[in-house]
């Protein structure tokens, strides 16, 4: 099992009081709270000094950390040998809680294994075998309450075309488990999740039943999903809508034109009128991305009135000639006033 | 080792739930749920005609917010009252980033 180092995790000193570490937890929480950070590694950090407050602000399992003793971060290392007897952890469900349990023998033994397992599942399942001691260890207690199974968050990065076309993303995900013997590990799950089309930036996808195991015929968590599109190079989303930034020559506005504009299903021809100014939004309806509750969103084809940088003799002359010719004033709604001096 | 595919729902089309799963989704008794409800924080859905009187159910989408209200109560040891004043402060940010994220589809050249 690898060794995390809770009170640095949480800046903290080992004999630290229970006031300074909820100081330090609660500093840390508000700084990478899932809601509210912008650090794309804000989630795992939240769930890193959310699992060290857990295990140091309870006398008890404070002290069950500490006299697993110290070790280097990430450094593999065993409890003593009568660790998991003395406090309790090392149960899956059903198997109950107290003396008889687990006996600490480590990896292999006929009790509880270490292996495959880490540390914060260990405290969480001495969590469990201290609440399940008492729903269903003990002469005299009823019968067993079932346990939801935990819920979990994962983010899918998908492409536009992917959320144009539906995709099937692959995810591998590190879900703490029960194996055929009722021992907790951890190990890879991986599947595949079909994205139906129409997913958007931002949208959250639940998964019923693909989060942990719940425990004494409890359901089973759910894993949501969260839908991160890839930035594309042509097309910006916005919800449903698609916008495109749309180059035309000063002529094609003045005159009006009709151009070739890609979408997501393929060229198409779209007329500029004529007096078309920059910034204007010209909209391919249902264009976009579809949407899941009917219909599709729109494109929007955003002008942008591209003057050529270099002219030979003849634009040259023409654009001299026009300027002679024409009275348009593209500032005449500025004030009049004095000149500076 | 073949991997079946897991279809996925979306959440505001996955029906409704009812307080009891909300409840476990936020790790709260009925009796806090019932404290967000009095705040303000949910809303449950109107009862149909022929059914008044039955349990209320919510939008699917109440689940989201109740993780929040979970991560929010574990990590700060909120009360109903400062839950309710982070989650509609939460509320206005992710409009104003709604925003946000609209006028920047909108602009061009802009790194997004």
């Amino acid at each position: 099992m690898k060794y995390t180092d809770y009170y640095a995790t949480l800046g903290v000193a080992r004999d630290a009081a229970t006031d300074e570490i909820k100081k330090a937890y609660r500093k840390l929480a508000r700084q990478y709270h899932p809601d509210v950070s912008k650090d794309v590694d804000g989630e795992r950090k939240f769930k890193e000094v959310g699992e060290a407050w857990a295990t140091l602000r309870d006398p008890e399992k404070r002290a069950a950390y500490d006299q697993l003793g110290q070790h280097g971060a990430g450094e593999e290392f065993q409890p003593p040998p009568d660790w998991a007897r003395r406090y309790g952890a090392g149960m899956g469900p059903g198997q109950g809680a107290g003396p008889g349990m687990g006996d600490g023998r480590g990896a292999g033994s006929e009790g509880f294994s270490f292996e495959g397992l880490d540390l914060s599942d260990l405290f969480a399942e001495l969590s469990r075998g201290r609440a399940g001691g008492a729903r269903q260890g003990g002469a005299g207690s009823g019968p067993a309450r079932p346990l939801r199974g935990e819920d979990y968050e994962a983010t899918a990065q998908i492409s536009l075309e992917d959320a144009f076309n539906g995709a099937i993303v692959e995810l591998n995900l590190a879900i703490p488990d029960y194996d055929a013997k009722g021992r907790l590990t951890r190990s890879s799950r991986p599947f595949k999740a079909r994205i139906p089309k129409g997913a958007s930036d931002g949208q959250r996808l639940r998964l019923p039943g693909k989060g942990g195991r719940g425990g004494n015929g409890g359901r089973d968590g759910d894993l949501y999903l969260n839908i991160v599109l890839k930035p594309h190079p042509t097309f910006r989303a916005d919800g449903h809508d698609l916008y495109l930034d749309l180059p035309v020559a000063p002529w094609e506005a003045a005159l009006g034109a009709t151009v070739e504009v890609p979408t997501m299903a393929g060229t198409v021809r779209l007329k500029i009128p004529s007096g078309t100014h920059a910034g204007k939004q010209l909209r391919l309806a249902g264009r976009g991305l579809p949407n899941p509750r009917g219909g599709a969103g729109d494109l929007f084809a955003i002008v942008h009135v591209v003057v050529p940088t270099v002219l030979d003799d003849r634009e040259k002359q023409l654009f001299e000639q026009l300027a002679a010719a024409s009275t348009f004033d593209p500032r005449s709604h500025f004030p009049r006033g004095r000149s500076e001096s | 080792m073949k991997i079946e595919v897991t279809e996925v729902h979306w959440i505001e089309q996955h029906g409704d739930c009812s307080l009891r799963e909300l409840a476990e989704a936020g790790r709260l008794s009925e009796e806090e749920l019932q404290q967000l409800l009095e705040l303000g924080v949910l809303h449950p859905l109107a009862i149909p005609a022929g059914l008044l009187g039955s349990e209320p159910r919510f939008a699917a989408d109440c689940l989201v917010t109740m993780r929040s209200v979970r991560r929010l109560r574990e990590g700060f040891e909120l009360d109903a009252h400062g839950l309710s004043l982070a989650l509609a402060l939460l509320e206005r940010v992710e409009e104003m980033e709604r925003q946000l994220r609209a006028l920047r589809a909108q602009m061009p050249d802009q790194p997004h």
